[in-house]
């Protein structure tokens, strides 16, 4: 016995279905385009919105010069918020795009590793600006990272504690995801080689607001030095959170993700004295570090930060590529991987045989309420 | 370190316990149960920030106007929300206050934004207490739930009004026959629960300096816990549920682990339910 | 015939096969990879939210802690793919089990409690499963989640685009109904919904009225890691914060928007819910706030949803006819 009616749910479900199938795909044969994946929205906003700020410039220069192979770029942008299933959604979307030759992003090495098998199965070169984990490049041939690896920053941040600050009693409290538990590790590991002794590890997940409690339980400890791979909101809430409960006499660092203008924003004066690194630093003498500077500074009223920095030299990094070989996804990817001293704003790209970068990094403390470079 | 934690407990602990208090004079009285609390925790927690963030208003009017802020919506949720389904039992209300909260979060996503807010420092001193040191914040937020409380003993057991709920609480039959008008009492209960939510949601702000938009869900939960823990009709039950549960969180990160620190309120009104339904204080109850 | 009475058998085979049918040649007629990826996620829902009927429609259980058994059998699927080197044909049946196993546990000690408490008692379950998945780093690598999970395979063939993803999930969808249908017209269903209407009456009728709670519960998590299988290869990446309370509201949505108590109703719901988004660009950007609308709507309005048995959310009609009592009263259950 069939249903006597239809039901109109269903009517109009088959319509819409019908409707979003027809609609044609838009073409357009002359600009060349290149997603971009990052956290616009959410808590990582601020470093999303700096890869889409140093991207925004790079292209305009490079299309004001010409463009690639005569062709402008054009950015297909979308808002991943640092969520590894928006940023496999993203990654689901460009692509199925065959306007698009190449990504950039994402901002955490989460976000990457989850999109990676999309890229790597339709085929795309994904180049993250900060993915910093030690498997991310080299989990695809298709995946490059040009911040370099806690590999390289682990054991630089170690011997800033140890052999530069003299600290032997290391505490840790780190961020609990892929990177924090990898910069813990590294950072641990380099520390110990060096003599320092680590007498208490805590971690804490993204969406903790309560330190109180693990303050606590590290100061009963009593270390010299508080090691905290966060990112900046974190590492501000520790921070005041920290003053609050009175501990004033430890001495805190963490990673080159803290170096950026929010920290100093919502930290205020808790994070004066904590000590950091960069592997980019807007006064750096060099002609192209300081014309991206200039050019950063006029259109946005902002000093560039290390985020911003990294973006600008994967746009350029990409569109050299592409100059040189054209648009097919897998001659782009070839290319990238052979690049060897690439010049950019922080410092010579070159890919080693695992589609990562070597860094070198600079040391910084936060004094008066800005960073600066530490040089005694 | 132990006495330190112990004071994070009761901090942590006053402010669940308002929450939890919430829940019992809306359950208590009206016998339902809402899962929007904890947004409208957060809304009040919102407001707090734009006055005391952005406005720059002192922090004593922060809280004022969180609190009214929920205060009205809660009283616009029972108006809306509660009222036409009054004779329908407790699913349908229960499964619109699901449809509401998911509502407000996402709301409050697309008006304020995903990130956390920073909320500017209030008190930033510490002081010992027996030689522990303790920040002048956590004293400040012990006394301000205590007051809170205090002031709701009052209101209960010394104003006409508070007679009149109690009463409704008790056997709303019986107190329409004596002539209160429910409806008022009931709608004047869900908002004063709300209030209650609100404060706690501007202290939470203050206190770790930030609010953003899911910071209701967590709470509302484990605000559901400690009332259940206390007996979903008792006040003083919410009170030592709330605390007991701060402590014990703050214990389980010193000798355990931070990790686990979200687990224990869950743990425990798991075993309540399973082991003693009416919880600490309560009574023995009638299947809902 | 009503809609909340259409259950797929002998007499209405014809309509069931032209749907089959329809299905099959769907990725004939939509080329996008994209919404083909919308097709798949549709099937997956499809799963959800008949099996949480079986339990909240059927039975008359108010489960809310849904998605912890997605979630555990996504997470056996992922924990087998990527330790154990098993493939989509192992995972699969184990997720199930594994998920009811969990299930049958939670239900032993916790169905003699009713209504909201057991309600609540799942929202411990869900919140707990999710925090140990969390911290038990060594089996789950917490919050980093599961990445590289393989597609599944067939005889050294790799399921690589969109549309072989749909017609494997198509085919689960098919098996899942199948079954469903079995049970709900048997003897067990008859019972699961004498259960629903009067548990009384039932156990005085002679039916094992707590066993029958219990297989219900077995059912509907098995089912559930079914699903969270499917999904875990699909993804290919598994991170706990996918199976919270969120994600059972969302399929609980979908079960009431479709309606409970019926086999068309959590089908229709999963697929207009799943669509809905991607519809306009407004809506996917609102997404919560029209789930939460429609959900109050049909509460409000027609608490039946489209396709479901009335009077399972309440026991009489809403926006009463006769002025509501002070206060409301104790429900009829």
């Amino acid at each position: 016995m069939k249903p006597s009616r239809r039901h109109p749910i269903l009517g109009a479900f088959l319509a819409a279905l019908a409707v979003l199938t027809i609609t044609p795909p838009a073409w357009s044969a002359d600009p060349i385009h290149v997603a971009l994946s990052a956290p616009l929205t959410g808590n990582f906003a601020e470093y999303g919105q700096n890869f889409q700020k140093a991207i925004d410039l790079g292209v305009e220069w490079i299309n004001a010069a010409g463009g690639v192979k005569g062709r402008p770029i054009v950015m297909v942008v979308g808002d991943s918020k640092a969520d590894p299933k928006e940023a496999a959604a993203l990654a689901q979307k460009f692509t199925s795009d065959s306007r698009i030759v190449a990504e950039i992003g994402d901002f955490s090495s989460t976000a990457c590793l989850a999109a990676q098998p999309i890229y790597d199965r339709a085929g795309m070169v994904q180049l993250s600006p900060t993915a910093s984990h030690p498997n991310f490049a080299p989990g695809s041939q298709w995946s490059f990272g040009i911040v370099g690896t806690q590999a390289g920053e682990g054991p630089f941040m170690a011997s800033y504690a140890v052999q530069k600050l003299g600290k032997k009693r290391l505490a840790v409290l780190y961020i609990n995801n892929d990177w924090g538990i990898v910069s813990k590790d590294l950072f641990i590991k380099a520390a110990k080689e060096m003599g320092a002794e680590v007498i208490a590890t805590e971690s804490y997940f993204e969406t903790d607001k309560d330190f109180t409690g693990v303050l606590t339980k590290l100061r009963g400890q009593k270390p010299d030095l508080l090691y905290i791979p966060s990112f900046y909101n974190e590492a501000a809430l520790i921070n005041k959170q920290r003053e609050r409960l009175g501990w004033t006499d430890v001495t805190m660092m963490g990673p080159g993700s803290l170096y950026s203008p929010k920290l100093l924003e919502i930290g205020g004066d808790s994070v004066n004295g904590l000590y950091t690194s960069a592997a980019f630093f807007p006064k750096d003498p060099g002609a192209n570090v300081q014309k991206f500077v200039k050019g950063f500074e006029t259109k946005y009223k902002a000093t560039p930060n290390m985020f911003a920095a990294v973006a600008y030299d994967s746009i350029n990094l990409l569109a050299f590529v592409i100059e040189r070989v054209g648009t097919d996804r897998k001659a782009i990817r070839d290319e990238m991987a052979k690049a060897r001293d690439f010049p950019g704003v922080t410092g010579k790209i070159t890919f080693t045989e695992r589609r990562d970068v070597v860094k070198e990094y600079r040391q910084l403390i936060i004094k008066n309420g800005d960073f600066v470079l530490y040089d005694r | 370190m132990l006495l330190s934690q112990v004071v994070n407990g009761l901090t942590q602990g006053s402010l669940y316990a308002l929450v939890a208090i919430g829940f019992v004079i809306i359950f208590g009285t009206m016998n339902l149960v809402t899962f929007a609390h904890g947004e409208v925790y957060m809304i009040g927690a919102f407001v707090g920030y734009f006055a005391l963030g952005v406005y720059h208003l002192p922090w004593g009017i922060a809280l004022a106007l969180g609190m009214t802020a929920a205060w009205v919506l809660g009283a616009l949720i029972e108006k809306t929300a509660f009222r036409p389904l009054r004779a329908t039992g407790h699913m349908p209300p229960l499964l619109i206050t699901i449809g509401l909260s998911v509502i407000l979060k996402d709301l409050a996503v697309i008006v304020f934004g995903a990130e956390n807010r920073p909320v500017p420092s209030v008190y930033e001193a510490t002081v010992r207490v027996a030689g522990v040191p303790v920040s002048v914040l956590q004293l400040v937020i012990l006394g301000l739930a205590g007051g809170l409380v205090l002031a709701l003993r009052l209101l209960l057991q010394g104003t006409k009004l508070g007679r009149a709920m109690r009463a409704t609480a008790q056997d709303h039959e019986a107190a329409y026959a004596m002539g209160v008008n429910v409806n008022r009492v009931f709608n004047i209960s869900f908002a004063l629960a709300s209030a209650l939510g609100g404060a706690a949601g501007v202290m939470v702000g203050i206190y770790y300096n930030t609010v953003y938009p899911a910071m209701g869900g967590t709470a509302g939960l484990k605000g559901f816990a400690a009332c259940i823990f206390g007996g979903l009709t008792s006040i003083p039950g919410a009170i030592l549920g709330g605390l007991i549960i701060g402590v014990v969180e703050n214990l389980t990160v010193q000798f355990i682990s931070s990790g686990y620190r979200d687990v224990v309120a869950f743990v425990v009104m798991v075993l309540v339910l399973l082991l003693r339904p009416q919880g600490l204080l309560g009574k023995k109850l009638r299947t809902v | 015939m009503a809609l909340h009475e259409f259950v797929p058998g002998r007499a209405n085979r014809r309509v069931w096969l032209s749907l089959l049918v329809a299905a099959v040649l769907l990725p004939a007629v939509v080329r996008s990879e994209y919404l083909l990826n919308t097709a798949v996620l549709a099937g997956i829902y499809i799963i959800l939210t008949s099996s949480l009927n079986i339990t909240n429609g059927y039975t008359g259980l108010f489960s809310f802690g849904h998605a912890a058994f997605y979630g555990i059998g996504a997470y056996t699927a992922a924990i087998l793919a990527t330790r154990l080197g098993a493939g989509f044909w192992l995972t699969l049946p184990m997720a199930g089990l594994v998920a009811a196993l969990f299930g049958a546990a939670l239900a032993v000690p916790t169905l003699r409690l009713s209504g909201i408490f057991l309600a609540l008692v799942t929202i411990g379950f869900q919140e707990i499963a999710f925090l140990v998945t969390l911290n038990w780093i060594g089996l789950t690598r917490g919050p980093m989640g599961i990445p590289g999970v393989p597609p599944p395979g067939l005889f050294g063939f790799e399921l690589r685009g969109n549309t072989g993803y749909y017609y494997l999930v198509l085919a689960l969808d098919v098996l899942t109904l199948f079954v469903l249908s079995r049970v709900v017209t048997s003897r067990v269903g008859r019972a699961f919904i004498a259960i629903r209407e009067d548990e009384l009456a039932a156990q005085a009728s002679g039916i094992p009225t707590f066993r029958m709670k219990v297989l219900a519960f077995v059912i509907a998590t098995f089912f559930a890691g079914l699903a969270g299988a499917v999904f875990a290869h699909h993804a290919r990446f598994v991170s706990a914060d996918s199976f919270r309370l969120d994600e059972t509201f969302v399929i609980l949505t979908m079960l009431i928007v479709g309606g409970m108590g019926s086999f068309l109703g959590p089908i229709i719901g999963a697929v207009a819910l799943v669509i809905l988004p991607e519809a306009s660009r407004f809506l996917a950007e609102y997404r919560g706030v029209v789930y939460g609308l429609i959900l109050i709507g049909v509460i409000l309005f027609r608490p039946e949803g489209v396709a479901g048995v009335p009077g399972i959310i309440q026991p009489r009609g809403l926006l009463a006819r006769r002025p509501a009592p002070p206060g409301g009263e104790e429900p009829a259950r």
